[in-house]
């Protein structure tokens, strides 16, 4: 009776011949025992695909009179759409600081289920902004002297929520290396392991920006919010803030989602996987159940500004209080500093090579 | 009686005067052209350079050359031509000769005392490399100044330190330099970046909520390589027929 199986090292066909107690592949002459073979097949056939399955519908419909006193702004410039109570008055995009205009009550669109309320004011985020320009070397002094920020202004930023189960099974190809020498050569063995993981994993409230507006990659580096204090919505955290109306839909942003979960399970299961010399996942599987997703609103402040005809945008997590946003680099100071220090470096190194050479 | 007395007193005398006489006596020139391959102003030339190294190391740098060595070995002939003719400077009789054997078409190189560490089994391999050009073409005199010259390098440099580059330093300082200030500026320029996107979940994960349901490690194969040891240099020695221990070693041409 004759049937193929793969060859762990090469991939190659092993026709398995039952006379035969060890298997040699015929391609790369590595040796096994038997059962090795039948227990590697075993565990290849168990190779799968991963499998996002989600069944949301965040949000709530707004209840009559609930938005009555909700206003939205459109800013002709670039588009957005931002929602404020009566309080707002005239203000300006915090997007792209052009004046917006107020276009009517707000109507539409799902009314958030929570919301993380402003722990920290405008003057932390003014403070904040100061910090963020100390002990940066190649920040251009021009930068920071006549630096106005324009305007700063807090901002419910909305986002999807994820929370879900990760089934996963992992498959590993792993080896340990034990090197030895005798008086004329160095031997260097290198066992090969097949290591699964099968298991699952919790996730809660993984966020997703919700708004095109605001720049992903500044959102997530924001990131994280404390979902512990957050609140059930009422329209009365909105007093005296902006807050964006949400233009990703959540399915649309659940592919982000998958991304973040996938690449944290896998983290997680790596770790799991001790004792060897390298590591290498040879298939992975993740599938997501009791997958739930929630309509939030996180606070944020943002601070716009120009400078040698570039804006920067500056955003400060209102809960946390983190402080991001790219600063520009002066380019004098740069190269200062790379051939000072280089200069500098060398002569201290030859001089200490010197020194050394001269004792010994 | 006086007279035996005397008599022994004579010898005694006669005894301390050829010792002294033996030890003060000028051990014969450093250069021996038994085989007459050298002309007689190569001959000046090459005498007077090993002199000055050999004066100048505290070592006897020899070179003999012969059209046979009888029915020794040449590492045999060589250390007894050393040893008898009274070579070597020091207690440990420190120096090394060269002798090429124009009957037999072999070279050897012995050693003795401080230079058998001095010049290793590699270095004797290097030196006989260097001969070779010159061996092959018969320039015996350009072959044995060779010898000379990389004798005096080898001896000074194991007494006072080999010479220091200070070219191959400041190379190093440069490129070394160079990586210390990318680094450092680089960590400048990242200090004004703050904006990255996540890859990761890994703030979200439930605390605990891991529960791995199946873990199976299964060993598959192995495979050894081997590989040759890069070889060190170091110094055999072996004991010639005085007695004294001398390193060497030689190749036919």
């Amino acid at each position: 009776m004759l049937k193929e199986y793969k060859c762990p090292c090469c991939g190659g066909a092993i026709e398995f011949d039952s006379s035969i107690q060890a298997m040699k592949c015929p391609y790369c002459d590595t040796e096994f025992e038997m059962e090795t073979l039948l227990a590697y097949d075993e565990e290849l056939s168990g190779d799968r695909t991963s499998e996002f399955n989600w069944n949301v519908s965040p949000g709530k419909e707004w209840q009559e009179g609930e938005n009555g006193s909700l206003y939205s702004y459109i800013c002709n410039s670039c588009g957005g759409e931002i929602v404020g109570d009566e309080t707002l008055g005239a203000t300006h995009c915090p997007f792209c600081s052009n004046p917006v205009i107020m276009t009517g009550q707000f109507a539409g669109a799902l009314k958030p289920d929570i919301v993380i309320p402003f722990k920290l004011d405008k003057k932390a985020a003014k403070e904040a902004l100061k910090k963020h320009y100390m002990g940066k070397r190649l920040l251009p002094k021009s930068f920071k002297d006549e630096n106005h920020i324009e305007e700063v202004k807090g901002v419910y930023v909305p986002f999807w929520l994820f929370d879900t189960d990760a089934n996963a099974r992992i498959r590993y190809k792993a080896t340990r290396v034990r090197v030895w020498s005798d008086s004329t050569y160095r031997y260097t063995e290198t066992s090969f392991f097949n290591v699964t993981r099968e298991g699952s994993l919790g996730f809660e409230g993984v966020p997703v920006d919700g708004s095109t507006k605001m720049d992903d990659a500044l959102m997530e580096s924001v990131e994280p919010f404390n979902l512990s204090e957050a609140v059930d919505f009422q329209t009365a955290y909105l007093s005296g803030y902006l807050a964006h109306k949400y233009d990703v839909d959540e399915n649309e942003s659940i592919k982000r989602a998958n991304e973040r979960i996938q690449r944290s399970t896998e983290e997680a299961f790596a770790a799991t996987v001790e004792g060897y010399t390298t590591v290498l996942p040879e298939a992975s599987s993740v599938d997501l159940s009791e997958g739930r997703a929630r309509y939030a609103l996180y606070p944020l402040w943002i601070l716009n500004t120009q400078w040698g005809g570039e804006k920067y945008i500056f955003a400060m997590n209102g809960q946390t209080g983190k402080f991001v946003g790219d600063l520009p680099m002066d380019k004098k100071a740069f190269k200062k500093w790379l051939f000072g220090i280089w200069g500098i470096a060398s002569a201290a190194i030859f001089a200490i090579g010197c020194l050394i050479s001269l004792i010994g | 009686m006086k007279n035996k007395i005397l008599a022994v007193l004579l010898a005694l005398l006669l005894c301390i005067s050829l010792a002294v006489c033996v030890s003060s006596q000028d051990v014969p020139p450093r250069l021996s052209d038994g085989a007459d391959i050298l002309t007689e102003k190569d001959e000046l030339e090459i005498l007077s350079e090993l002199d000055r190294i050999s004066t100048e190391l505290s070592a006897d740098v020899v070179v003999v050359t012969v059209t046979t060595t009888e029915d020794k070995s040449p590492m045999e002939f060589a250390d007894d031509y050393f040893d008898y003719n009274g070579y070597g400077q020091g207690s440990d009789h420190s120096g090394v000769l060269l002798l090429i054997d124009m009957g037999g078409r072999e070279m050897w190189i012995s050693t003795t005392g401080l230079c058998i560490e001095a010049i290793t089994d590699l270095d004797i391999e290097n030196i006989f490399d260097m001969m070779e050009y010159d061996i092959d073409n018969e320039n015996y005199a350009g072959a044995i100044l060779t010898y000379a010259e990389y004798c005096e390098f080898y001896i000074d440099g194991a007494v006072n330190g080999y010479p220091t580059n200070y070219f191959f330093i400041a190379g190093v300082a440069i490129v070394v330099g160079l990586v210390i200030a990318l680094i450092a500026t680089g960590v400048m320029k990242g200090q004004l970046k703050s904006v990255r996107s996540r890859s990761e979940a890994g703030d979200y994960l439930k605390k605990g909520s891991l529960n791995l349901t199946r873990s199976s490690d299964m060993y598959l194969y192995r495979t050894v390589t081997r590989e040759k040891l890069p070889e060190k240099s170091s110094s055999s020695s072996h004991t010639s027929s005085s007695g004294r221990s001398h390193g060497g070693g030689g190749r036919s041409f």
